[in-house]
């Protein structure tokens, strides 16, 4: 798995953020959007549901940013295994699919939020920002 | 008359009657021939009835010649009339005496007469009976007292009243008497004749039907065979009653014992049973055999044969070619699927990702550039940055309609309930009928075959719908079980019109039938209550493809 970015030294209590995400070109925008963000100990990128699955392991990741057309498992079945090993986690949805009914069953399953790849993706980077700053200065230091 | 002359002749009219019966029955009734010997016979007759004549005075006598005339012209012809009335008059003038010649008119005209009763019962069957016999008779014999009045010296009237009672009473009732038993044996014949004729037509149908025929019994013999059933079985007529049923069925047709059966019970039977050959090959046959009872009470059965093993033979190219097609368009539709799953894929993930990644980029470079907001010398710029990345929304937006279109990622990543749902949202869009799609929560994994079938299947349905249902409201349902998945499409529209099954709409729907069919789905379009239709498919849940 490839590690974007880890920094053990910048905060009392940071977060691990997963990006699952199958094209490069768009995960490296991701990781390069949230880098340097208070609070975001370690990014993490998983090309496939496999990956992501393996870094769900062990104490997993805080938050993790899922895309959810992926080439081996469907997002949702993802989505629904995190949240039965991390029910405290964040899940954040970024698909190409934004529609009603998909963005219910996402909710259904648990996820926290649910963002258009295109048109909403820089609302998605920018909760992720104030998880990381919540998670350094307290809720009171933060808002979504 | 005496005794002894009545005697005589009513056994000579009696010797006619089975003269007249022998030679109609040797030579027919209407052969010229036969009618020269009926001639023969009734004149013959006649001069025998002269010779036991009653003579009332010298030269003038009585006797049944009158009669036997008259019905040699009513049941004999002219022929036959003239004939016997020839030789009757030539006997009478040899015998000589006063009334010689009017004797012989007598003849003439009881022949005429004869004649003249002939055409007149060929008109009208009342005459054909007693009564008209009887009255026949009164008018030949009151025409031959009438005769009387030509005797010489003027003796006529003397012997009219002397003769008259006996006249008009005895022999009109010979008349009646013998005509009667030469009527009865006329329809005997006719009748005779009339069953030969139509038994020769019926023979003549079964000799030359084209179809096998044969005459048997409910226990199986069988009593005759005609041409055809003798070719199609190899053996003649004689050998088929020999070996009966038992020799002529294939005793491994299971339909066999189902068929007599029915037989038994209705009747009849109508079907396809297999036949055997002399040599022991068989071949289908279409049967219908009937039970009858003679007027015996006998009780028989027809079997009527056709040998339909070049009609099966069409009937299996005929659905082999088929198949054969339908595992053509099913490769096509597999191969365009193919095609379009993988165009889908590239547009939606190659040039999707790019643009995504433009999209992304321009919207950093924009957010960079906020962070100088104050520098008025960089607004051209960021105007056209924001230009460019509404550029590439429209182009992000054209791709993602032309991926769907081409097959929705959806299908593939997030299973069929969610793609249902998501091409009720496009076809709201796309024909502005509202569309709800009820789809349970948990709906077991498809094979990929039977999620592609269902999901075309609704395309079509939607399609068909906006183009000629005028529908206000569309409802999809999909269900499922261990078992079978049910997808409901149901509009309010006006409903279907049968329409030429030439027509793109008629292709349309035979492509939705061949779609389920080839996963084993069945496919039918229902009548709804208040209004509409139901397009329903139902497909095994597990069943491997039917390719």
């Amino acid at each position: 798995m490839p590690r974007a970015v880890r920094d053990e030294t910048t905060a009392r209590r940071s977060l691990r953020l997963l990006i699952v995400e199958d094209s490069a070109i768009v995960s490296t925008r991701l990781v390069a959007a949230v880098e340097g963000f208070a609070g975001i100990a370690s990014v993490d990128v998983a090309r496939d549901g496999a990956e992501a699955q393996q870094a769900f392991g062990g104490a997993g990741p805080d938050v993790v940013l899922l895309d959810l057309q992926l080439p081996d498992i469907s997002g949702l079945d993802l989505l629904r295994r995190y949240k039965v090993l991390h029910p405290a986690g964040t899940v954040l949805v970024l698909t190409s699919f934004a529609f009603a009914q998909l963005r219910a069953r996402c909710q259904a399953l648990g996820a926290d939020g649910f963002f258009d790849k295109v048109f909403e993706f820089d609302r998605a980077i920018e909760v992720i920002r104030h998880l990381g700053q919540a998670a350094v200065t307290g809720p009171e230091g933060a808002t979504l | 008359m005496s005794a002894t002359a009545l005697i005589n002749n009513v056994t000579l009219l009696v010797t006619l009657c089975a003269a007249y019966s022998a030679v109609s029955h040797r030579f027919g009734r209407e052969t010229p021939g036969a009618k020269l010997i009926f001639g023969l016979v009734f004149g013959t007759t006649a001069v025998l009835a002269m010779m036991t004549s009653w003579t009332l005075r010298p030269g003038v006598v009585f006797d049944g010649r009158s009669v036997v005339v008259g019905l040699a012209g009513a049941f004999g012809g002219p022929l036959t009339g003239s004939i016997a009335a020839v030789l009757a008059c030539g006997y009478r003038l040899w015998m000589g005496g006063s009334g010689a010649w009017t004797g012989c008119g007598v003849i003439a005209s009881s022949a005429i007469l004869g004649i003249g009763f002939r055409v007149l019962r060929g008109r009208w069957s009342a005459l054909s009976g007693l009564p008209g016999l009887f009255g026949f008779g009164l008018i030949v014999h009151a025409v031959m007292l009438a005769w009387m009045l030509a005797l010489p010296g003027g003796e006529g009237s003397e012997v009219i009243r002397s003769v008259a009672a006996p006249v008009l009473v005895a022999l009109p009732a010979a008349t009646m008497v013998i005509g009667g038993v030469l009527l009865g044996d006329e329809r005997r014949a006719r009748a005779q004749s009339e069953l030969t004729q139509s038994e020769a037509r019926y023979r003549a149908v079964f000799q030359n039907s084209l179809d096998g025929i044969l005459l048997t019994t409910p226990d199986g013999s069988i009593r005759a065979a005609n041409p055809e059933a003798c070719r199609l079985f190899g053996r003649d007529e004689a050998e088929l009653t020999r070996v009966g049923r038992d020799g002529v069925v294939d005793p491994s047709d299971r339909v066999l014992a189902t068929a007599l059966a029915e037989r038994d019970r209705s009747g009849r039977y109508r079907g396809e049973v297999r036949l055997v050959r002399k040599g022991g090959t068989s071949f289908p046959a279409e049967v219908s055999s009937v039970v009858f009872q003679e007027p015996s009470g006998e009780r028989f059965t027809s079997m009527v044969v056709r040998d339909v093993s070049e009609r099966k033979r069409a009937e299996e190219e005929l659905r082999r070619s088929e198949q054969r097609y339908r595992r053509l368009a099913a490769r096509i539709e597999t191969l365009r699927e193919e095609e379009r799953t993988r165009l889908s894929r590239q547009v939606h993930d190659e040039l999707g990702q790019l643009l995504t990644g433009i999209k992304m980029d321009l919207r950093r470079v924009e957010q960079q550039l906020d962070t100088c907001a104050d520098d008025p010398r960089l607004n051209p710029a960021v105007e056209r940055l924001v230009a460019a990345g509404e550029l590439v929304d429209t182009m992000v937006a054209t791709v993602q309609r032309i991926a769907s279109e081409l097959r929705p990622g959806i299908l593939d990543k997030l299973g069929l309930p969610l793609a249902l749902q998501y091409e009720a949202g496009r076809c709201e869009e796309r024909y502005g009928i509202p569309c709800w799609c009820i789809v349970p929560d948990d709906v077991p994994a498809l094979p990929p075959e039977t999620a592609t079938a269902l999901f075309r299947i609704l395309q079509e349905a939607l399609a068909n719908v906006a183009r000629h249902a005028r529908a206000t409201a569309v409802e999809i349902e999909l269900t499922a079980d261990v078992s079978r998945v049910t997808l409901e499409i149901r509009d309010n529209g006006v409903g279907m019109a049968r329409s030429d099954p030439s027509s793109p709409t008629s292709l349309g729907l035979l492509g939705m039938a061949e779609r389920a069919r080839q996963v084993r789905g069945d496919l039918d379009f229902l009548v709804r209550p208040g209004g509409g239709t139901i397009v329903r498919v139902t497909i095994p849940a597990t069943a491997p493809p039917g390719r």
